[in-house]
């Protein structure tokens, strides 16, 4: 299965990260770091599942460094605050920014940001994917995505998706899903994921993207249809994936991670790379990872920049396509 | 039967769980937790709650969500006291509170206005505990059949009847309703993504931040105005001495029927997400208002317009639970937080935790009465202790205020922005009391208008365009008809008056 793919490659790929330092033995800089407090920025308010990550990374590595992990929460404008304030602090390596894969594939090109995402700001690791559920209403006669897509084709502008708003991953995957199925669906923006949760129950929209709907597929009170991406979610192992159903390449995807000022010695990425690597790993962590409802993940440095590049390509496509960007 | 307990089954598991030892001790510290936060104004709730969450990991689930509802409704107790004693409301619904029982502390009556907030608020509670235990599964069912049109409707009669909330004269108070709206128009378009108004500041890219109006133009403003009039009349503020701090019997008998009218608005418009917790006060103190022999009197101490509008919102922020519990829908920041608290338990809310997690469903609304129960007996005997605060003496409470609030406000965003903007928004407030313009419509518009236009842009959306859709919805087509004749009740005295004059000559 793919999944268990993804993960041996990663385990591996981290397992020689590991093995070759100890080999070789670290450079002079990295060896000392960290040497004082690292300051750790969370773009969002205390209490979401950006913060509960840092919590929960920031309390491993102080622990594995001996060094205190202070969180410093800097909420506002989808995020694009904190990355602000995150590039004017030194480039030193001792402040970590927690971050997702819309920072380098959304918020620099649809709102004012002070950073080139991947020149100025890098992933160091990959905590895990928040998996992309496609959930309809009850209401709607079909039961997976072939049967969604012939609907959406004889029906056009008929079913609608409801997202927490423009610009979201939630409203890219409508996007996408629109150009790679060749259908016509109408975007509703909502206040926010509860909102929309909320529409699709009520049939006012019909779709919904993203892991909120999980607990609805279980009760019977939404349909699932599938999972963006090649990766089956844990939480329910009976739905099928997109690129299973057909759609093969890359999906909209959310996945979160931590990242650093690429102006940070190349030593220090990488050392904070391995020692997140290896709490990533820890199997209590993966619980913890996997009860927040994401999809636990690891990748080596370069595999994440990988993804970031991927994902900064795409979904910038999918963004010019939507009309969405905005001139910088 | 609901997912497998009887009501009375279900009720006798909550109180076996919320009467433990230790959950009572929770609950308890919960309570008194909310209760000095909700008395210090800008900290509120949703800060104290993303703090202190880490804390409730360690404890079991039901233990956990039972403190944190209890520093959330222990908030909503405290925040009633400073809007009444010093006209600083510290959050959208104690906003109203303000209005007439600031006027009652004025009257020397704010000890009897305290004790009517405490008791109204318990005995919403209690209804509302004994509504959710019983009809939890028909409440959450009302709010699937709430879509874009309904609230749109809702929103708009709430904004009519906020005419109907001033005082003075109507020009001024439309004239504040349009202030407000256009305050509200700044931020990100929901629709096309365009940003409004926002002046190069990164900071109102989600809106301009409501606390700091708040704040700014009721208790930044007030201290102004009082200083003044220390200086032109060269004596020291005062306010009349508190005579007794229990209510009379005359009070009692008007509190009681407006808190039994304010429990049941609050009830239903709790559940709406967004602004069902704001709109339940102020639709609360509308009700009062015109159902009053003595309208023209509201805004100068009248016990209905604390009793309703306190009433309202204990029922409401109880009710708001229920979305989140049979739904997995936070209905406002709080309950988002409370999704949080629970996802580190590995309890994912949504329909199948009252089947799937019965003890701690029932847990939950048992230990919400036991809850209202215990800030009684905490706020009784506060009430005392809070009217000393008057006494201090203006040089030493004025700066106090002020500081706490400046911390409180830079503690919601850590950001110095929000504490400029109170200031600015202090000297409107002044200036606004100099005109003899009311700040409430502006604060209910303010909160309104955002969601009207988004309510209404999408309902237009899903109707493809199509008007009719506010008239084919039938609870749309009752809240319009509604409106309708509410405005037509706030014009009639003009028009009457008009034939008059135009009979007369």
């Amino acid at each position: 299965m793919t999944s268990l793919h993804t993960t041996r490659r990663g385990f591996l790929a981290a397992a020689s990260a590991l093995s070759t330092t100890a080999l070789l033995g670290m450079p002079a800089f990295a060896q000392g770091y960290p040497s004082k407090k690292i300051d750790y920025v969370v773009p969002y308010n205390a209490g979401g599942m950006s913060d509960n990550i840092s919590r929960l990374i920031g309390e491993k590595l102080a622990a594995a460094t001996g060094q205190q992990v202070i969180n410093d929460y800097k909420p506002g404008a989808g995020g694009a605050i904190g990355a602000n304030y995150f590039m004017g602090t030194p480039a030193d390596g001792y402040t970590l920014l927690q971050s997702t894969n819309s920072f380098y594939g959304i918020i620099p090109l649809v709102t004012k940001v002070q950073y080139k995402p991947l020149e100025d700001l890098v992933p160091l690791v990959l905590v895990g994917d928040a998996p992309m559920v496609i959930a309809v209403n009850p209401a709607v006669p079909a039961t997976n995505l072939a049967e969604l897509i012939a609907y959406a084709k004889a029906n056009p502008g008929a079913l609608s998706f409801g997202t927490a708003g423009k610009g979201t991953v939630g409203h890219l995957s409508g996007e996408w899903l629109q150009k790679r199925a060749g259908i016509q669906l109408l975007h509703i923006p909502y206040n926010g994921t509860p909102a929309a949760l909320q529409a699709v129950l009520a049939n006012e929209a019909q779709i919904l993207f993203g892991p909120e709907s999980a607990e609805h597929i279980a009760a019977g009170t939404l349909k699932g249809i599938a999972v963006l991406g090649d990766t089956r979610w844990q939480q329910l192992p009976d739905l099928p994936t997109t690129v299973e159903a057909g759609l093969e390449g890359w999906a909209p995807r959310s996945w979160h991670t931590v990242s650093i000022q690429a102006k940070a010695p190349q030593e220090v990425k990488t050392k904070l790379n391995t020692l997140i690597n290896q709490i990533l790993q820890e199997p209590s962590v993966r619980e913890r990872v996997a009860s927040f409802g994401l999809i636990p993940g690891i990748a080596s440095y370069d595999e994440v920049q990988q993804r970031a590049r991927d994902d900064n390509a795409q979904f910038g496509a999918l963004i010019r396509d939507a009309g969405l960007a905005i001139a910088n | 039967m609901i997912g497998g307990v009887d009501v009375f089954g279900g009720i006798a598991l909550g109180l076996g769980v919320a009467l433990t030892p230790m959950n009572i001790f929770f609950c308890l510290a919960g309570c008194l937790i909310g209760t000095l936060v909700g008395v210090l104004p800008g900290l509120g709730p949703t800060a104290t709650i993303a703090i202190l969450l880490p804390m409730t990991f360690g404890l079991p689930p039901e233990t956990g969500l039972i403190t944190l509802s209890g520093i959330y409704y222990g908030a909503q107790y405290g925040g009633s006291t400073t809007s009444i004693l010093l006209r600083l409301p510290g959050e959208a619904s104690s906003v109203v509170t303000a209005l007439d029982g600031h006027a009652m502390t004025r009257n020397g009556r704010g000890g009897a206005a305290l004790t009517i907030a405490a008791l109204a608020s318990f005995f919403a509670g209690t209804v509302a505990t004994f509504f959710m235990a019983a009809f939890a599964p028909i409440m959450a069912a009302a709010v699937l059949k709430f879509g874009a049109p309904e609230y749109f409707m809702l929103m708009f009669l709430g904004l009519i009847t906020s005419v109907v909330l001033a005082q003075g004269s109507a020009v001024r108070a439309i004239a504040m309703i349009f202030l407000g709206l256009l305050l509200g128009l700044a931020g990100t378009d929901i629709n096309s993504g365009q940003y409004r108004y926002d002046f190069g500041f990164m900071e109102l890219l989600s809106g301009v931040p409501f606390v700091p109006l708040v704040v700014g133009l009721f208790g930044v403003a007030d201290i102004l105005v009082t200083l003044e009039n220390a200086i032109r009349d060269e004596k020291p503020p005062t306010l009349n001495p508190i005579s007794s701090l229990w209510p009379t019997r005359k009070e009692l008998t008007r509190a009681a029927p407006a808190t039994v009218r304010g429990s049941l608005i609050g009830l239903f418009l709790g559940l709406l997400p967004g602004g069902g917790a704001l709109l339940s006060s102020f639709m609360a103190y509308t009700a009062e208002k015109r159902i009053s022999k003595t309208p023209q009197k509201f805004g100068t101490g009248m016990v209905e317009g604390v009793a309703g509008p306190e009433a309202a919102n204990n029922s409401g922020a109880q009710t708001a639970f229920l979305p989140l519990l049979t739904l997995g829908i936070p209905s406002n920041a709080i309950m988002a937080l409370m999704v949080g608290a629970m996802m580190t338990h590995g309890i994912v809310p949504g329909p199948r935790i009252m089947s799937g997690q019965p003890e701690l469903f029932w847990g939950l609304i048992a230990s919400m009465w036991v809850g209202n129960l215990m800030l009684l007996v905490i706020n009784l005997p506060l009430v005392g202790i809070w009217v000393q605060l008057l006494k201090i003496r203006y040089q030493f409470l004025f700066p106090t205020i002020l500081t706490v609030s400046i911390v409180g406000i830079y503690g919601v965003e850590f950001t110095t922005f929000d504490v400029y903007l109170t200031a600015i928004f202090g000297l409107l407030g002044y200036f606004l009391h100099k005109w003899r313009c009311e700040p409430a419509p502006l604060i209910l518009a303010f909160v309104l208008g955002p969601m009207m236009e988004e309510y209404f842009r999408r309902s237009m959306l899903v109707a493809r365009g199509d008007l009719m859709i506010f008239v084919h919805h039938p609870i749309s087509l009752a809240m319009l008809v509604v409106t309708a004749l509410l405005l037509l009740s706030i014009c009639f005295p003009f028009i009457q008056k008009f034939r008059q004059k135009a009979f007369a000559e």
